[in-house]
């Protein structure tokens, strides 16, 4: 059984309680008084009077035959004028009412007892039937004894039940649905009484709430306790009413928010107050609230923030809401912009545009993006790029809403990087030009020094002393050592001056051809060369890739301490993006600081006098390799080797 | 005769070809306008005679080698000139211009004067001992 039933039941059993206790002073009080007419006003007559007039509720006597012989005004009321009752019997008006005295009630004159009919029905004069209750006592007169009805119209009662039940339900219904809670605070005894729905609300087990005011305010969150006791004070104060909101926390430690409104009751008499009120679990509701002020609060923010102008308009074009960027770009301050329209900012020029965009926003809901100019509040022009779509306001107004980005820096950007992108382009031909013509103009003067210490070595051998001649010499290796400087460099600026020549090269072949050019170092080196697969046929330029492995094997022949006789092997390996080339030799090594350098222009790690060479020759053979989209690297240890390995795509991407 | 417009050039081929008595006779200038007035016998150059064979640089001020060689060409009294290019140059692609422009010979500059020396000899030996050439107007 639902709370509020079982409270209405009790409310019943209490008034049904008075009620008896009412009609038991009643009787007390008619007992009293034939007592004391039968003392001072002689002995009663079988037609005696009763007391009933003043009672609280319809009251008649009827003899023990059942015939009506006194009744009040109440009664008549309710049944009908003394002149019409009197004298009847009872049970023409209340049929089926048992008014024999029942067994075992004594028939002494104290034996007064009261006994409650239920469930019975009264027929008025006019033939109304009222649902009844009755009290019967039983008073003995000398010769028998008279019984006093007393009736309870319970027809009002039914109706109250009735829509009290109904209330309930939809009370019940609305508690169940809403999370409410109802609480009755007797302030002046401080108990604190909660129906189940407060305990669900917080979440406390009923056995141990203490039912004291405070019981409640431990639960309150602690920034809200102070304000919510205040509020209850101001209530009990006289003030206003408690209506407040405040959090709390449960027994199982979750916030809830509570909006709690209450009435104060004093009663007069007793000189008590209550606090009768309502507890309303708006927790949803304002979690929802505050989720959508931090997103509006996000949203003004943004809409302020951003790095992009944005805009509202009336689709007439006027302006209802701009950010700081559209302000910044127009000029205008946002007073200014809500005298005026898009249609202002735009040139006239722009018109037939507008128009296309203005259908499409008409036919699609948006328009853009398009680009378009501006005409900033000083007059000049500035490029934008539009983009909208239609959002109904709130009051059910069309809006153009408009992301606005200013092109100017763009542009601007956009005209520099291609201005830089363009010299750095013929900066760039001017580059691999000038070390084509700076290599082959420093070879004409190279030339005519080389032939004039010739002419002077064969004009004058004999006239100088030694030390001059020696002189000579050295700057005629001076010269021989920069004739392959600039050869080299020549070649590197050559590389991808001419771009790829791209044929199927069978790398065995090309490798025989090299080692064939190589033929003299070898003879002279003793050096051993093993080739231990077979290389592939492979998509590369044929003159390129021979300069490659004439590199790194004449390297691999040069880089040797004296004496060792360099062993190297070139394997083949095969992925399936790939091929692998790797050339090993027994070499001096490189040492792993000058791992990054090695393939650097004009690199060299040793000294003329140790190693000849331009340090030209590895980074031709990386750019070589780049061009054909592979990549090389190397292992190597000091004085052990050093091993190049060469990856090749089988499907290059040339640049 | 040669056309050169470096005068270290025409020093040491001239020591060269002394030294080793090689074309006695050798005449220069330093040009491509003054080359094409000396062979056409123009201006100061009219009571010149006709080269036997002309070593053209490639790079020369006011008319290069190729404009030179391209208007002995065209001249019909001395298209049959033979013309040696010599140029610090192997650009293919100025190889295969001055070919088609039908140069006799094209070649790359000795280095030093021992190589100069080889070049010049195998150019003697050819054109003026083995290559039977027009003969003069």
């Amino acid at each position: 059984m639902r709370a509020e039933e079982q409270n209405v039941r009790q409310l019943e059993r209490t008034v049904a309680h008075y009620q008896a206790r009412i009609a038991d002073l009643e009787t007390k009080l008619n007992e009293y008084e034939s007592k004391r007419s039968s003392t001072k006003e002689g002995p009663i007559t079988a037609q005696k009077s009763y007391q009933i007039e003043y009672a609280f509720y319809p009251r008649a006597v009827i003899s023990v035959t059942g015939e009506i012989l006194q009744a009040n005004k109440r009664f008549q009321s309710l049944i009908g004028s003394i002149n019409q009752i009197i004298g009847k019997p009872i049970d023409l008006f209340i049929p089926n009412l048992s008014y024999q005295r029942p067994k075992g009630l004594g028939q002494e004159s104290d034996s007064v007892k009261f006994h409650k009919h239920t469930g019975l029905t009264a027929r008025t004069i006019d033939n109304v039937h009222l649902p009844i209750e009755a009290g019967l006592t039983f008073i003995s007169t000398k010769t028998d004894y008279d019984i006093v009805v007393t009736v309870l119209n319970i027809s009002n009662r039914i109706e109250i039940e009735k829509s009290l039940r109904q209330t309930i339900e939809r009370l019940d219904l609305s508690l169940s649905l809403g999370n409410i809670g109802v609480w009755d605070w007797d302030v002046t005894n401080n108990v604190l009484l909660w129906d189940d729905s407060m305990y669900d609300l917080y979440g406390i087990d009923k056995a141990k709430f203490s039912q004291a005011f405070d019981a409640w305010t431990v639960t309150i969150h602690p920034d809200d306790k102070e304000a919510a006791e205040a509020a209850v004070q101001t209530a009990l104060d006289g003030g206003p009413a408690f209506n407040h909101e405040f959090r709390i926390i449960t027994g199982s430690g979750n916030v809830k928010h509570i909006h709690a409104r209450a009435n104060v009751v004093i009663d007069k008499a007793s000189k008590t107050s209550r606090m009768v009120g309502v507890n309303h679990d708006i927790t949803k509701e304002k979690v929802a609230y505050s989720r959508l002020l931090y997103s509006e609060r996000q949203l003004e923010a943004f809409f302020d923030l951003a790095p992009i102008g944005l805009a509202r308009n009336h689709m007439d074009g006027k302006f209802i809401d701009t950010n700081s960027e559209f302000e910044r770009f127009t000029g205008y301050t946002t007073d200014e912009l809500n005298e005026l329209s898009y249609w202002d900012l735009t040139p006239i020029e722009y018109e037939e545009q507008e128009t296309i965009q203005l259908q499409s926003l008409d036919k699609t809901g948006k328009y853009g993006p398009y680009k378009k100019e501006y005409i900033h509040k000083s007059g000049h022009r500035y490029p934008v790029l539009l983009h909208g779509q239609i959002i109904q306001s709130l009051d059910g107004e069309d809006n153009i809403w408009s992301t606005v980005l200013d092109l100017t820096e763009i542009d601007n950007t956009n005209k520099k990087l291609s201005r830089s992108l363009e010299q750095l382009t013929q900066t760039n031909d001017e580059l691999k030009r000038f070390a084509y013509v700076a290599s082959h103009d420093l070879q004409e003067p190279l030339r005519v020094i080389t032939s004039y210490l010739q002419l002077l070595m064969m004009n004058s051998k004999d006239a100088l002393d030694d030390q001059s001649n020696e002189y000579i010499t050295r700057a005629q290796e001076a010269s021989t050592r920069m004739r392959s400087l600039i050869v080299d460099l020549l070649s590197f600026s050559r590389v991808d001056d001419k771009g790829l020549v791209l044929s199927n090269v069978d790398l065995n072949q090309l490798l025989s051809s090299v080692v064939e050019d190589l033929s003299i170092v070898i003879q002279q080196t003793k050096a051993e060369l093993h080739i231990t697969e077979e290389l592939p046929i492979i998509q590369a330029d044929a003159g390129q890739l021979q300069s490659v492995f004439l590199n790194i094997l004449s390297n691999a022949m040069k880089f040797q301490s004296a004496d060792n006789k360099p062993i190297i092997t070139v394997s083949h390996t095969e992925s399936k993006s790939g091929h692998e080339i790797s050339i090993s030799d027994n070499g001096i090594g490189i040492d792993e600081k000058y791992h990054d350098r090695i393939f650097d222009i004009f690199q060299r790690l040793h000294t003329r006098d140790e190693y000849s060479g331009t340090g030209i020759g590895l980074s031709i053979v990386k750019k070589v390799i780049n061009m054909h989209g592979g990549s090389i690297r190397f292992v190597s240890e000091l004085n052990q080797g050093t091993t190049f390995i060469i990856t090749l795509p089988k499907n290059p991407a040339f640049d | 005769m040669l056309v050169e417009d470096s005068y270290d050039d025409i020093v040491i081929m001239k020591y060269v070809l002394k030294k080793y008595q090689m074309f006695d006779d050798l005449s220069a200038v330093r040009d491509g306008e003054q080359a094409v007035d000396y062979i056409f016998k123009r201006e100061q150059f009219a009571s010149v005679q006709t080269p036997d064979i002309v070593l053209l640089d490639f790079n020369l001020p006011k008319k290069n080698g190729l404009e030179v060689l391209k208007e002995v060409r065209g001249h019909e009294d001395y298209s049959h000139l033979p013309i040696i290019i010599l140029s610090t140059s192997s650009s293919p692609l100025d190889i295969f211009d001055s070919y088609n422009a039908h140069v006799n010979c094209f070649i790359t500059k000795p280095v030093d004067v021992t190589s100069l020396y080889d070049t010049m000899m195998s150019v003697k030996k050819f054109w003026l001992n083995i290559a039977q050439l027009p003969s003069k107007k």
